[in-house]
């Protein structure tokens, strides 16, 4: 099958004033029509950013400094902002992470859903409120003419969040991002959300990314699952192979310390969960070689020099560790390397 | 095992006000917690579950009288300490205070910045003089070391460490006055999976070797699943079921606590557990149905649940439940 999206060491850096922060340093994924991709890790994983990068929305001072995104075959770096904003909502739509500030509180439900429509398909205010109607319908809202005349502020955060669905859907798009959906929700609402996005993408045919740090979520929901770490992928595989044979140890790590509604801790004398020690890296100086390898129960001196390259284990199946076989890359020049490469990529927003 | 704490009939209510010309006047009334009971046994840990605004923490601030309740009593070990809270017996109330501490939920928020960690844990010693002066310093490396820091982090500022650093700080902090009931309110929900992890070893470990008794507050099962004995379930100001935490994540019987339980997405691809997912959303607190709260919701609902609020009964397997109709 080929890929509907394809990343492949994207690279997205922070310009500060005390130095460059490589926040994504080499991200690879890449998402099949009609499957949803879990992207999971940790806060300051790149997980967000590289969601951004997609629709090369990364806020400055951030820029995407390397690596190519395809879509559709088409090279998303290649095109020009025209080209990109008739994209954006239309064939490649997102789902923001706090329906509460992804919402315009001065503009109306039906305002805001209307402005999409009338942007990219060019229809008249009746038929783009029909069309809003409808969709809020699909998405489980009652009463949706009403709902259209309503400001964010009068909503709960359920409805915010199933409008913002709403919103994603309005031009049928191949792609849906999905940063964290449910993260500010009540579990029962939660429930309610996953089920509807999992519905919608089956019934319309859509392919999603859905972002999360939540092992349980990703479990539900994704098809496959690449987990990052840092700014770096660190294993790509089928959800079942990432949950009853992870390879990477940080995928093992990630697992082995999510607490389970579905385990016995009562009959444990000295229930613990396996930690990762130490804490997540700083990424304005994070460390050599693989990035994982000061927290790493495995770790060697080859590590904290090479980089580990992906290497596909098994069909579908490709992971990220010289403990596993993973080929190995001296890093010259430490995090500097790729700073050449600036002003000849220059494709975020104008900084 | 006796009963260390017990809450006895807690009811907090806020008045819902509308301003005027004259000073506004009272429209409303909103039972963040109404008529809640329960005991907390010695050295046991009990987990207050529910969504937000269902009272859990609300609960848990007014039996430390952090926000005055509107009426009820909070029994710690044969004294009732809200009285106490209110009185004027500033050693009764120390007394108090020393025994009931209260971690709270953020940990960017609950430490004052300007002061270095140090500071922040000398001042239960300066108020409490439980322990000679001279001995604070020594006592306060101690406590660092105890939650996992290192006694040189007494000279830093809260800016200088992680969230999970300084939720072992917090955690610190409630421990320097050798309390014996500590409220724990979502300490690592603003925290990441692999952090998230060592603070709960950490809380699991002191109490056993501290013999400390926890009133755990979460909205995340699994953590409770991990922490907790016993588990009470609230809704909408209420606890609908309370019971040991084998027999509530086994069987839970009041249907809202299968749906919260249901929702929970478990980290594996192949549990398919039969999944309960709620109609609706709860009603708002203000204008609260008749009858059991639950009912605009629950899928089995009877005509008697309209009308009458069921009591919190036991139901012969060491639990409580308030259901007309249960599983």
């Amino acid at each position: 099958m080929t890929d509907l999206l394809t990343v492949d060491g994207l690279k997205v850096h922070f310009f500060t004033q005390s130095g460059v922060a490589p926040a994504v340093d080499g991200i690879d994924f890449a998402i099949r029509p009609r499957e949803t991709l879990g992207l999971v890790g940790e806060s300051g994983s790149g997980k967000t950013m590289a969601s951004l990068a997609v629709l090369r929305l990364v806020p400055p001072p951030a820029r995407i400094v390397g690596g190519s995104l395809r879509f559709q075959g088409r090279d998303l770096l290649a095109l020009d902002a025209a080209a990109m904003r008739g994209l954006r909502g239309k064939t490649i739509a997102m789902i923001f992470q706090n329906p509460a500030f992804s919402l315009n509180p001065i503009l109306s439900i039906g305002d805001q859903l209307g402005e999409i429509l009338r942007w990219h398909e060019r229809i008249s205010r009746a038929a783009a409120r029909d069309r809003a109607a409808e969709l809020l319908r699909l998405v489980g809202i009652a009463d949706p003419l009403h709902r259209l005349r309503q400001f964010p502020h009068e909503l709960s955060g359920g409805m915010k969040q199933r409008i913002c669905i709403a919103r994603a859907l309005l031009c049928n798009p191949a792609l849906i991002l999905a940063d964290e959906p449910t993260t500010n929700l009540d579990v029962t609402i939660q429930a309610q959300i996953l089920d509807l996005l999992e519905e919608l993408r089956e019934r319309l045919h859509m392919a999603m990314l859905l972002v999360s740090h939540d092992m349980g979520l990703v479990a539900r929901m994704a098809h496959r699952i690449t987990v990052v770490y840092a700014g770096r992928t660190c294993e790509t595989a089928d959800v079942h192979s990432i949950f009853h044979a992870p390879l990477h140890p940080y995928t093992r790590a990630l697992l082995d310390s999510t607490p389970r509604v579905d385990h016995d801790y009562e009959h444990e004398a000295h229930p613990a969960l396996r930690t990762i020690g130490g804490r997540i890296p700083d990424l304005a100086a994070p460390p050599s070689g693989c990035r994982f390898h000061p927290r790493c129960p495995e770790a060697t001196a080859e590590c904290a020099r090479l980089r580990p390259e992906p290497m596909q284990v098994a069909p579908g199946h490709s992971v990220s560790c010289l403990q596993r076989g993973s080929p190995g890359v001296a890093e010259i020049g430490g995090r500097h390397t790729d700073v050449s490469a600036i002003g000849a990529l220059h494709v975020g927003p104008p900084a | 095992m006796t009963n260390l704490v017990r809450v006895e009939h807690l009811l907090k209510r806020y008045p819902v006000r509308r301003r005027g010309i004259l000073g506004g006047r009272t429209v409303g009334q909103i039972s963040a917690v109404d008529d809640v009971s329960f005991s907390v046994a010695a050295g046991e840990a009990l987990a207050l579950v529910g969504e937000s605004g269902c009272g859990k923490t609300t609960t848990a601030r007014s039996m430390l009288h952090l926000v005055p309740a509107t009426s009820g009593q909070v029994w710690f070990d044969g004294t009732e300490v809200l009285s106490v809270f209110r009185g004027n017996d500033r050693p009764a109330v120390l007394r108090a205070r020393r025994a009931l501490q209260y971690m709270f939920q953020d940990p960017y928020l609950s430490l004052n910045p300007r002061w270095t960690i140090g500071q922040t844990l000398r001042e239960p010693f300066r108020v409490h003089r439980h322990a000679p002066p001279a001995e604070w310093n020594d006592r306060i490396a101690a406590l660092l070391e105890r939650v996992g820091l290192e006694p040189a982090h007494a000279w830093r500022y809260p800016h200088e460490f992680s969230g999970g650093q300084r939720q072992r700080v917090g955690v610190a902090r409630a421990l320097a006055v050798e309390p014996r009931f500590l409220v724990l309110d979502e300490p690592v929900s603003s925290l990441d999976v692999s952090v998230r992890a060592q603070i709960l070893n950490l809380l699991v470990e002191l109490r056993a070797a501290l013999g400390l008794t926890y009133l755990y507050i979460s909205h995340d099962l699994a953590s409770v699943r991990f922490i907790a004995n016993r588990v009470a379930v609230m809704y909408l100001g209420s606890i609908v079921e309370i019971a040991p935490a084998e027999i509530l994540f086994r069987y839970p019987l009041h249907h809202y606590t299968n749906a919260l339980l249901s929702a929970v997405p478990v980290p594996d691809p192949d549990a398919r557990p039969t999944r309960v997912v709620l109609r609706g959303e709860p009603p708002s607190p203000m204008h609260l149905p008749p009858g059991c709260r639950f009912h605009t919701r629950c899928p089995a609902a009877l005509p008697q649940c309209r009308t009458t609020p069921p009591a919190l009964v036991p139901s012969g397997d060491g639990r409580l439940l308030a259901c007309h109709n249960p599983r």
